[in-house]
Protein backbone atom coordinates (compact mmCIF):
# COMPACT_ATOMS: atom_id res chain seq x y z
CA UNK A 1 0.00 0.00 0.00
CA UNK A 2 2.91 2.38 0.78
CA UNK A 3 4.80 1.59 -2.46
CA UNK A 4 1.76 2.05 -4.34
CA UNK A 5 1.34 5.59 -2.56
CA UNK A 6 4.34 6.51 -2.99
CA UNK A 7 4.35 5.31 -6.78
CA UNK A 8 1.34 7.67 -7.10
CA UNK A 9 2.96 10.37 -5.39
CA UNK A 10 5.95 10.23 -7.71
CA UNK A 11 3.54 9.96 -10.75
CA UNK A 12 1.81 13.52 -9.55
CA UNK A 13 4.53 15.11 -9.21
CA UNK A 14 6.15 13.93 -12.48
CA UNK A 15 3.28 14.99 -14.02
CA UNK A 16 3.49 18.44 -12.81
CA UNK A 17 6.66 19.36 -13.14
CA UNK A 18 6.07 17.63 -17.16
CA UNK A 19 3.16 19.45 -17.84
CA UNK A 20 5.02 23.39 -16.08
CA UNK A 21 7.81 22.71 -18.33
CA UNK A 22 5.94 21.79 -21.11
CA UNK A 23 3.46 25.36 -20.95
CA UNK A 24 6.58 27.22 -20.37
CA UNK A 25 8.32 25.93 -23.77
CA UNK A 26 5.38 26.82 -25.31
CA UNK A 27 5.55 30.35 -24.23
CA UNK A 28 8.85 30.60 -24.84
CA UNK A 29 9.04 29.22 -28.51
CA UNK A 30 6.13 31.77 -28.87
CA UNK A 31 7.22 34.38 -27.19
CA UNK A 32 10.75 33.71 -28.77
CA UNK A 33 10.81 37.04 -31.29
CA UNK A 34 9.31 39.00 -28.95
CA UNK A 35 11.70 38.21 -26.01
CA UNK A 36 15.08 37.83 -28.25
CA UNK A 37 14.48 39.51 -31.21
CA UNK A 38 14.50 36.85 -33.31
CA UNK A 39 12.64 35.89 -36.95
CA UNK A 40 8.86 36.40 -36.74
CA UNK A 41 7.84 32.40 -36.96
CA UNK A 42 9.98 32.08 -34.02
CA UNK A 43 12.56 29.88 -33.55
CA UNK A 44 10.26 26.30 -32.63
CA UNK A 45 12.07 24.80 -35.86
CA UNK A 46 15.47 25.08 -33.99
CA UNK A 47 13.33 23.66 -30.55
CA UNK A 48 11.91 19.97 -32.18
CA UNK A 49 13.76 17.13 -30.78
CA UNK A 50 14.94 18.84 -27.78
CA UNK A 51 13.96 18.22 -24.07
CA UNK A 52 11.34 20.65 -22.53
CA UNK A 53 13.03 23.32 -20.99
CA UNK A 54 13.26 24.11 -16.99
CA UNK A 55 9.91 26.95 -15.56
CA UNK A 56 11.48 27.34 -12.43
CA UNK A 57 15.27 27.44 -12.32
CA UNK A 58 17.78 28.35 -14.29
CA UNK A 59 21.59 28.27 -13.76
CA UNK A 60 24.22 29.66 -16.20
CA UNK A 61 25.99 32.75 -17.28
CA UNK A 62 24.73 36.78 -18.03
CA UNK A 63 24.73 37.29 -21.60
CA UNK A 64 23.02 40.54 -21.83
CA UNK A 65 21.50 43.25 -19.33
CA UNK A 66 18.75 45.57 -20.03
CA UNK A 67 16.56 47.39 -17.01
CA UNK A 68 14.78 45.31 -15.22
CA UNK A 69 15.49 42.16 -17.45
CA UNK A 70 18.37 39.77 -17.68
CA UNK A 71 19.49 37.29 -20.58
CA UNK A 72 21.07 34.36 -19.74
CA UNK A 73 22.30 31.48 -21.82
CA UNK A 74 21.55 28.43 -19.74
CA UNK A 75 21.84 24.21 -20.15
CA UNK A 76 22.54 23.37 -23.76
CA UNK A 77 23.09 26.89 -24.41
CA UNK A 78 19.23 27.96 -24.46
CA UNK A 79 18.50 31.75 -24.01
CA UNK A 80 15.84 32.65 -21.00
CA UNK A 81 14.97 35.70 -20.27
CA UNK A 82 13.94 37.30 -16.59
CA UNK A 83 12.65 39.81 -15.25
CA UNK A 84 13.96 41.32 -12.08
CA UNK A 85 11.43 42.82 -10.06
CA UNK A 86 12.33 46.15 -7.39
CA UNK A 87 11.04 44.29 -3.58
CA UNK A 88 10.29 40.80 -4.89
CA UNK A 89 13.50 39.49 -5.88
CA UNK A 90 16.12 38.98 -4.14
CA UNK A 91 20.22 39.24 -5.39
CA UNK A 92 22.81 37.48 -3.48
CA UNK A 93 26.82 37.37 -3.78
CA UNK A 94 28.34 35.95 -1.13
CA UNK A 95 26.79 37.69 1.99
CA UNK A 96 25.83 41.01 0.11
CA UNK A 97 23.08 41.83 -1.57
CA UNK A 98 23.06 43.24 -4.93
CA UNK A 99 21.30 45.82 -6.84
CA UNK A 100 20.41 44.53 -10.58
CA UNK A 101 22.88 47.53 -11.73
CA UNK A 102 25.79 45.05 -10.08
CA UNK A 103 24.74 42.05 -12.76
CA UNK A 104 27.54 42.17 -15.67
CA UNK A 105 27.45 40.23 -18.56
CA UNK A 106 29.46 37.24 -17.98
CA UNK A 107 27.99 36.72 -14.36
CA UNK A 108 27.44 32.95 -13.70
CA UNK A 109 24.29 32.89 -11.89
CA UNK A 110 21.78 30.48 -10.26
CA UNK A 111 17.94 31.62 -10.38
CA UNK A 112 15.00 30.61 -8.95
CA UNK A 113 11.13 32.07 -9.68
CA UNK A 114 8.03 31.75 -11.19
CA UNK A 115 7.42 31.64 -14.86
CA UNK A 116 4.88 33.75 -16.70
CA UNK A 117 2.71 33.40 -19.70
CA UNK A 118 5.49 35.18 -21.93
CA UNK A 119 7.96 33.00 -22.06
CA UNK A 120 9.60 34.61 -19.00
CA UNK A 121 11.03 34.19 -15.19
CA UNK A 122 10.09 36.60 -12.71
CA UNK A 123 13.25 35.96 -10.46
CA UNK A 124 12.64 35.34 -6.65
CA UNK A 125 16.00 34.42 -5.67
CA UNK A 126 19.11 35.23 -8.03
CA UNK A 127 22.99 34.07 -6.69
CA UNK A 128 26.20 35.41 -8.32
CA UNK A 129 28.43 32.66 -8.59
CA UNK A 130 31.79 32.94 -7.41
CA UNK A 131 33.71 31.37 -10.52
CA UNK A 132 33.44 30.08 -13.93
CA UNK A 133 33.17 26.32 -13.59
CA UNK A 134 35.75 24.43 -15.29
CA UNK A 135 33.67 22.32 -17.45
CA UNK A 136 30.84 24.71 -17.70
CA UNK A 137 27.00 24.08 -17.01
CA UNK A 138 26.53 21.29 -19.06
CA UNK A 139 29.19 19.13 -17.55
CA UNK A 140 31.44 19.34 -14.27
CA UNK A 141 30.96 19.79 -10.90
CA UNK A 142 28.25 22.24 -11.05
CA UNK A 143 28.63 25.87 -9.36
CA UNK A 144 28.46 26.08 -5.41
CA UNK A 145 27.57 29.30 -3.67
CA UNK A 146 30.32 30.94 -1.43
CA UNK B 1 21.84 -78.38 -10.64
CA UNK B 2 22.16 -74.57 -11.81
CA UNK B 3 18.31 -74.43 -11.20
CA UNK B 4 18.37 -75.75 -7.65
CA UNK B 5 20.60 -73.45 -6.74
CA UNK B 6 18.83 -70.84 -8.57
CA UNK B 7 15.52 -71.88 -6.58
CA UNK B 8 17.38 -71.44 -3.64
CA UNK B 9 18.89 -68.43 -4.39
CA UNK B 10 15.22 -66.95 -4.70
CA UNK B 11 13.51 -68.79 -2.18
CA UNK B 12 16.42 -67.42 0.64
CA UNK B 13 17.34 -64.15 -0.35
CA UNK B 14 16.58 -61.25 1.73
CA UNK B 15 13.67 -59.44 1.40
CA UNK B 16 14.31 -55.53 0.93
CA UNK B 17 12.58 -53.21 3.66
CA UNK B 18 9.28 -52.14 2.64
CA UNK B 19 10.52 -47.92 2.34
CA UNK B 20 13.38 -48.91 0.52
CA UNK B 21 11.38 -47.48 -2.91
CA UNK B 22 10.26 -44.59 -1.48
CA UNK B 23 13.81 -43.91 0.03
CA UNK B 24 15.24 -44.10 -3.24
CA UNK B 25 12.50 -41.96 -4.85
CA UNK B 26 12.76 -39.65 -2.69
CA UNK B 27 16.55 -39.52 -2.81
CA UNK B 28 16.29 -39.00 -6.73
CA UNK B 29 14.04 -36.08 -6.06
CA UNK B 30 16.34 -34.41 -3.61
CA UNK B 31 19.14 -35.10 -6.03
CA UNK B 32 17.23 -32.92 -8.73
CA UNK B 33 16.27 -30.31 -6.14
CA UNK B 34 19.56 -30.03 -5.40
CA UNK B 35 20.73 -29.82 -9.17
CA UNK B 36 17.65 -27.54 -9.62
CA UNK B 37 18.80 -24.95 -7.06
CA UNK B 38 22.67 -25.18 -7.73
CA UNK B 39 21.30 -24.16 -11.61
CA UNK B 40 19.76 -21.04 -9.66
CA UNK B 41 22.61 -20.17 -7.45
CA UNK B 42 24.73 -19.80 -10.64
CA UNK B 43 22.38 -17.74 -12.29
CA UNK B 44 21.81 -15.40 -9.42
CA UNK B 45 25.64 -15.20 -8.68
CA UNK B 46 26.08 -13.70 -12.19
CA UNK B 47 23.09 -11.07 -12.18
CA UNK B 48 24.01 -10.51 -8.50
CA UNK B 49 27.75 -9.87 -9.95
CA UNK B 50 26.93 -8.13 -12.72
CA UNK B 51 24.19 -5.90 -11.25
CA UNK B 52 26.29 -4.87 -8.77
CA UNK B 53 29.31 -4.15 -11.01
CA UNK B 54 26.54 -2.13 -13.09
CA UNK B 55 25.58 0.32 -10.13
CA UNK B 56 28.48 1.99 -10.32
CA UNK B 57 28.67 3.27 -14.16
CA UNK B 58 24.90 4.00 -13.59
CA UNK B 59 25.99 6.21 -10.99
CA UNK B 60 28.70 7.85 -12.12
CA UNK B 61 26.00 8.89 -15.15
CA UNK B 62 23.58 10.29 -12.09
CA UNK B 63 26.37 12.10 -10.63
CA UNK B 64 27.30 13.47 -14.15
CA UNK B 65 23.36 14.55 -15.08
CA UNK B 66 22.98 16.02 -11.61
CA UNK B 67 26.01 17.92 -11.79
CA UNK B 68 24.78 19.04 -15.57
CA UNK B 69 21.30 19.47 -14.81
CA UNK B 70 22.56 21.90 -11.84
CA UNK B 71 20.72 20.16 -9.11
CA UNK B 72 23.36 20.21 -6.62
CA UNK B 73 23.99 24.19 -7.26
CA UNK B 74 19.58 24.36 -6.85
CA UNK B 75 20.34 22.75 -3.59
CA UNK B 76 23.26 24.13 -2.31
CA UNK B 77 20.89 27.40 -2.02
CA UNK B 78 18.99 25.61 0.75
CA UNK B 79 22.54 26.31 2.96
CA UNK B 80 23.22 29.82 1.32
CA UNK B 81 20.18 31.22 1.11
CA UNK B 82 17.58 29.41 3.55
CA UNK B 83 14.97 32.75 4.25
CA UNK B 84 14.56 32.73 0.67
CA UNK B 85 14.61 29.76 -0.60
CA UNK B 86 11.73 28.62 2.35
CA UNK B 87 10.15 31.90 1.80
CA UNK B 88 9.89 30.60 -1.98
CA UNK B 89 9.65 26.93 -1.53
CA UNK B 90 7.34 25.95 -4.11
CA UNK B 91 9.40 27.56 -6.64
CA UNK B 92 12.89 25.78 -5.00
CA UNK B 93 11.04 22.78 -5.33
CA UNK B 94 9.62 22.48 -8.69
CA UNK B 95 13.18 24.01 -9.93
CA UNK B 96 15.31 20.84 -7.89
CA UNK B 97 12.27 18.12 -9.13
CA UNK B 98 12.73 19.44 -12.75
CA UNK B 99 17.12 19.13 -12.33
CA UNK B 100 16.24 16.01 -11.32
CA UNK B 101 18.26 13.51 -14.14
CA UNK B 102 15.53 11.15 -14.37
CA UNK B 103 17.38 8.61 -16.97
CA UNK B 104 20.16 8.70 -14.53
CA UNK B 105 18.05 7.70 -11.71
CA UNK B 106 16.43 5.11 -13.84
CA UNK B 107 19.68 3.47 -14.37
CA UNK B 108 20.30 3.70 -10.76
CA UNK B 109 17.73 1.90 -9.58
CA UNK B 110 17.32 -0.63 -11.60
CA UNK B 111 20.82 -1.95 -10.73
CA UNK B 112 20.14 -1.77 -7.51
CA UNK B 113 16.95 -3.28 -7.38
CA UNK B 114 18.33 -5.96 -9.71
CA UNK B 115 21.10 -6.49 -7.36
CA UNK B 116 18.96 -6.80 -3.87
CA UNK B 117 16.64 -8.81 -6.33
CA UNK B 118 19.46 -11.51 -6.74
CA UNK B 119 20.64 -11.50 -3.62
CA UNK B 120 17.41 -12.45 -2.05
CA UNK B 121 16.96 -15.41 -4.23
CA UNK B 122 20.75 -16.05 -3.74
CA UNK B 123 20.23 -16.06 -0.01
CA UNK B 124 17.38 -18.21 -0.32
CA UNK B 125 18.54 -20.76 -2.65
CA UNK B 126 21.92 -21.09 -0.35
CA UNK B 127 19.59 -21.87 2.49
CA UNK B 128 17.82 -24.43 0.71
CA UNK B 129 20.62 -26.06 -0.70
CA UNK B 130 21.90 -26.19 3.14
CA UNK B 131 19.20 -27.83 4.58
CA UNK B 132 18.84 -30.33 1.42
CA UNK B 133 22.58 -31.51 1.14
Amino acid sequence: MAIFLAFLVIFKAGMMVGSKKAEFSGNWSENYHLNFAGPKEGFMSGFEGKDFMEANGIFGQIIKVEGSNIVVKGKDDVEKSVIIEDGTTTIKRLKETLKISDLKTNDFIVIIGEPNNAGQMQARLIRVMPSVPQNGPKGGPGLMPY
Amino acid sequence: MVQQHNKNFIDNSPEPPKDLFGKIMSRIHREQRLGMIKQRIVIFSVGALASLAAIFPAFQILKTELAANGFFTFSSLLFSDFAVVSAYWQNFALSLLEALPVMGLIAVLAAVLAFLGSLRFLTKDIKDALVSA
